[in-house]
């Protein structure tokens, strides 16, 4: 799709509508600074971008960008406007409110859909983004182009999926919870794996379900507990109390205790210097993306140490892993805090039971505050904060109840303590049960996890092979093209590639002078980083295959002057299918480009001056930029003139190499920088024998021509001259300067093809002449 | 190598790494990487959540976990 025009208004710099109009052919467009070009750029920007310009993300430009993107001098009544017209005669606009909503309208409102900014426009402040950005920006910047959307959203969707699993699944929860009943085990019963354990369920099986013929862990347990509560049910009111006071006894406070400060202690070592650690991350991660930017080396903010950006990740990595053993000793405190507030519970509910009689009234006269102080405790505080006080405060209370428990059932009968501690052999033995439970959930949850991360790795294997494949394409035209713009410069291998240490990522590297460079930054000055970005630009936008147009603003000022001229031979070479925009306030490049490029695929337009918001942006009827010294009349008539003698020697220069105009040699520089009268002195004398005009079936000399070339001579050496270097014109005299100026170099196109008398030549190098033949310049005669 | 050849290699090596796991679990997995669902546009959190919880059931069936551990024990 091609642009036939772009119209805008109260856009940015524009006043009442101002259509570029491009008839799906190329364009250039030269404009002053301030002219207004870039309003244009910004319309494409604010389709593509739905409603926003990058360059005006600031505090200032209104919650929409409205203060900025309107202009300040919009009517009340008059909306801003954009409208694209397409060569399929088909329409895309927007019309913008003064609260910077806008509305897109228009026969075809998603034409524009595919157009990514970094492939479509360039601007002068832009040029080396893609070199200076960060592997991932480069990467963002090529995705589209490598057609693997479709693999990118599954290898994102299934990272995603991963993480939402190991929520989902209660991973952490689960292993937390394995964590407290292997330590609630160990401590009741030592280390005891599952056959331990199945071996004495047997043992309890045969105990107390003698005709039993279950088969299963599980089962068995159900039994033995069933079988265990009628006997303790059965118990009279002294052996209730006590099995009570045993159930008290057996709690091992001392140790819940100590494996709670031991976990407290171990945590707090190892977290202290981490959360210092973390907090200077913290502090130095705002900087941090600046410097990956701006240099390859870096200080790592947890340590210090200076090191590679690429050695970074790796580094991280490390970090991450202390980080690890952190969240494990965290588990380990939580299952130590979980196994102290069961067996307070159970303290608890056993001193609430009724079974204890007589005994507790005696009790309460010794210890009635510390039995009020465990009535009325919340063990579910102590369970979320476990802090030394509330340690202090347990070994204060809880201790002499268990104590006096332990003294009073030091004499009891033996069969009751049994039944108890057998109890608590068969509840661990159901709680391996649970933990096999939990880990076979917490194995096939992270299997599933496993899987998930083994298709994203697999779909961005897949991503990588493919890319590399058309990363190299694009390799090859950057440094085609490289050597188009710099056939001199010795760099060699230029190429984009794919880091092997991360995923997301491209990089460009390339060989300075025989010797291979990491990065561009490393060894290539301003201009020529500025150059590869534009070649980056061009090679990307070249692989893109759809038919859409490209826009670049101001891109050569950045760009080497000794080089410009060949930005020409590259948009011959390689972009003579696209449509392409350009725009510049180089004059003297205008003039090139109107000169080497062909003008059936190419539009030369110039902008006038701007001057003030209500008059907007204004075309001007010539393309030869002479408004730019006419702007100067009424003020500096002497600026005015001395400009139009700049503009023709700017002028003449093309037009006496397309001509074959020879000139004597002068020494140095100063044969380079020939002026206006030198040029047009020549086209006198050589034109009186060879520049013609048809007339009727014949030929003419172009009488009126050579008087057209005299007079712009005579004018530039009596005026314009006196305007450079005594300042003294007269308003008058520029006019008239500038008038013959602009006549003059009329004369060099048809009146009729509208092209130049240069444009053809013929077979043997005897006449050049325009597209219909009207003009013509023939040799031989001079 | 084509989409479908660099999925199958992946399940090929998942299936011999966990051999317990049937074909029903694993392909509910694999179906879901060529659906369109997948391949448009990143899925939202709660897309995200519909799918996990599906997995996770096919994953953590109550049966299969039981017959396994009473066939251990």
């Amino acid at each position: 799709m091609k642009v036939n025009s772009i119209k805008i208004q109260w856009f940015r710099g524009s006043a009442s509508e101002v259509a570029l109009g491009a008839s799906s052919k190329s364009v250039v467009v030269y404009g002053p600074n301030g002219s207004g070009k870039s309003s244009f750029i910004d319309a494409v920007e604010y389709i593509i971008h739905k409603g926003k310009l990058e360059h005006l993300a600031h505090e200032y430009s209104g919650r929409r960008q409205e203060k900025g993107i309107i202009n300040t001098h919009a009517p009340a009544n008059v909306q801003s406007q954009l409208l694209f017209d397409f060569n399929d005669g088909k329409n895309l606009g927007a019309s913008i409110n003064t609260n910077g909503e806008y509305t897109l309208f228009g026969t075809n409102q998603t034409a524009m859909d595919g157009w990514e900014y970094m492939r479509t426009i360039l601007r002068q402040h832009e040029v080396a983004d893609f070199i200076t950005g960060t592997k991932g920006e480069k990467y963002s910047a090529l995705l589209p182009l490598l057609g693997l959307h479709n693999l990118e959203f599954i290898a994102e969707n299934f990272r995603q999926l991963a993480r939402t699993v190991e929520r989902e699944s209660k991973i952490a929860n689960n292993k937390s919870k394995i964590e407290e009943i292997i330590e609630r085990r160990r401590v009741k019963m030592g280390e005891i794996d599952l056959r331990g354990a199945n071996d004495k369920v047997d043992a309890l099986y045969k105990k107390y379900v003698p005709a039993g013929t279950d088969s299963n862990l599980a089962d068995k347990c159900a039994k033995i507990s069933e079988s265990l509560s009628r006997q303790i049910d059965g118990l009279d009111a002294l052996k209730k109390l006590h099995a009570i006071l045993t159930e008290i006894s057996l709690v091992s406070l001392t140790e819940d205790i100590k494996s709670v400060r031991i976990a407290t202690s171990n945590l707090v070592s190892a977290a202290d210097p981490l959360i210092q650690e973390k907090l200077a991350i913290l502090q130095t991660a705002e900087a941090l993306n600046i410097k990956l930017g701006a240099t390859p080396m870096l200080n790592c903010p947890a340590c210090g140490r200076e090191l590679p950006a690429d050695e970074f990740k790796s580094h991280i990595d490390s970090e991450k892993k202390k980080l690890q053993s952190i969240i494990s000793l965290f588990g380990l405190h939580k299952s130590a805090v979980a196994n102290l507030c069961n067996d307070i519970l159970k303290v608890k509910n056993n001193f609430q039971k009724e079974g204890l009689g007589d005994w507790k009234k005696k009790l309460i006269k010794d210890h009635m505050d510390k039995i009020q102080w465990l009535t009325d405790l919340d063990v579910e505080v102590i369970r979320g904060n476990c802090s030394e006080e509330n340690l202090g405060l347990l070994e204060t209370n809880v201790m002499p109840l268990i104590d006096v428990a332990k003294t009073t059932m030091g004499n009891q009968p033996g069969d009751v303590r049994q039944l108890i501690e057998d109890k608590e052999a068969v509840q661990i033995a159901d709680e391996i049960i649970e933990e096999k439970n939990l880990s076979d959930i917490v194995t096939r949850s992270q299997a599933l996890m496993n899987l998930l991360q083994a298709i994203e790795a697999g779909a961005r294997q897949e991503i990588r092979g493919k890319s590399e494949k058309i990363i190299g394409d694009i390799s090859a035209d950057i440094q085609k093209m490289w050597e188009v713009l710099h056939p001199d410069k010795k760099i060699e291998n230029i190429r984009l590639y794919l880091p092997d240490d991360a995923d997301k990522a491209v990089d460009v590297r390339l060989k300075f002078y025989g010797i291979e460079q990491d990065s561009p930054r490393l060894t290539l000055s301003e201009g020529n980083r500025n150059s590869l970005g534009l070649c980056i630009f061009l090679a990307m936008a070249k692989k893109d295959e759809r038919d859409r147009p490209l826009f670049l603003d101001d891109v050569i000022i950045s760009l080497d002057r000794g080089y410009r001229g060949m930005i020409a031979d590259l948009l011959i070479k390689e972009f003579s299918e696209k449509q392409v925009f350009i725009f510049t306030h180089d004059r003297e490049w205008f003039v090139e480009l109107k000169q080497r490029l062909d003008a059936t695929s190419w539009q030369f337009k110039t902008l006038m001056p701007w001057e003030d918001p209500s008059v907007g942006i204004r075309w001007s009827a010539r393309t030869m930029s002479f408004d730019d010294a006419r702007k100067d009349l009424d003020k500096a008539p002497d600026l005015a003139g001395t400009t139009a003698r700049k503009l023709m020697d700017i002028e003449l220069a093309p037009r006496a190499e397309m001509l074959k105009i020879k000139l004597p040699y002068l020494h140095r520089e100063r044969n380079d920088h020939r002026v206006a009268h030198e040029f047009l002195e020549k086209f006198i004398a050589d034109g009186m024998e060879c520049f013609e005009i048809k007339d009727g079936h014949n030929y003419k000399k172009h009488d009126e021509a050579i008087n057209a070339f005299r007079k712009a001579d005579s004018l530039i050496l009596a005026w314009a001259n006196r305007a450079t270097h005594t300042f003294d014109a007269e308003k008058n005299e520029a006019d008239q300067l500038i008038k013959a100026c602009e006549n003059a170099l009329e004369f060099f196109d048809c009146t009729s093809c509208k092209k130049s008398v240069g444009r053809l030549e013929d077979a043997k190098s005897k006449l050049k002449q325009c597209q219909c033949g009207n003009l013509r310049w023939r040799y031989g005669k001079a | 190598m084509t989409k479908e050849n660099w999925l199958e290699k992946i399940i090929k090596e998942f299936k011999e790494q966990n051999p317990d796991l049937g074909e029903d679990e694993i392909n509910s997995v694999s179906k879901l990487v060529f659906s369109v669902d997948m391949q448009d546009k990143e899925l939202r959190q709660a897309e995200l959540t519909q799918h996990a919880q599906s997995l996770l059931k096919n994953f953590l069936d109550n049966d299969k976990t039981d017959i396994k551990i009473k066939h251990e024990s």
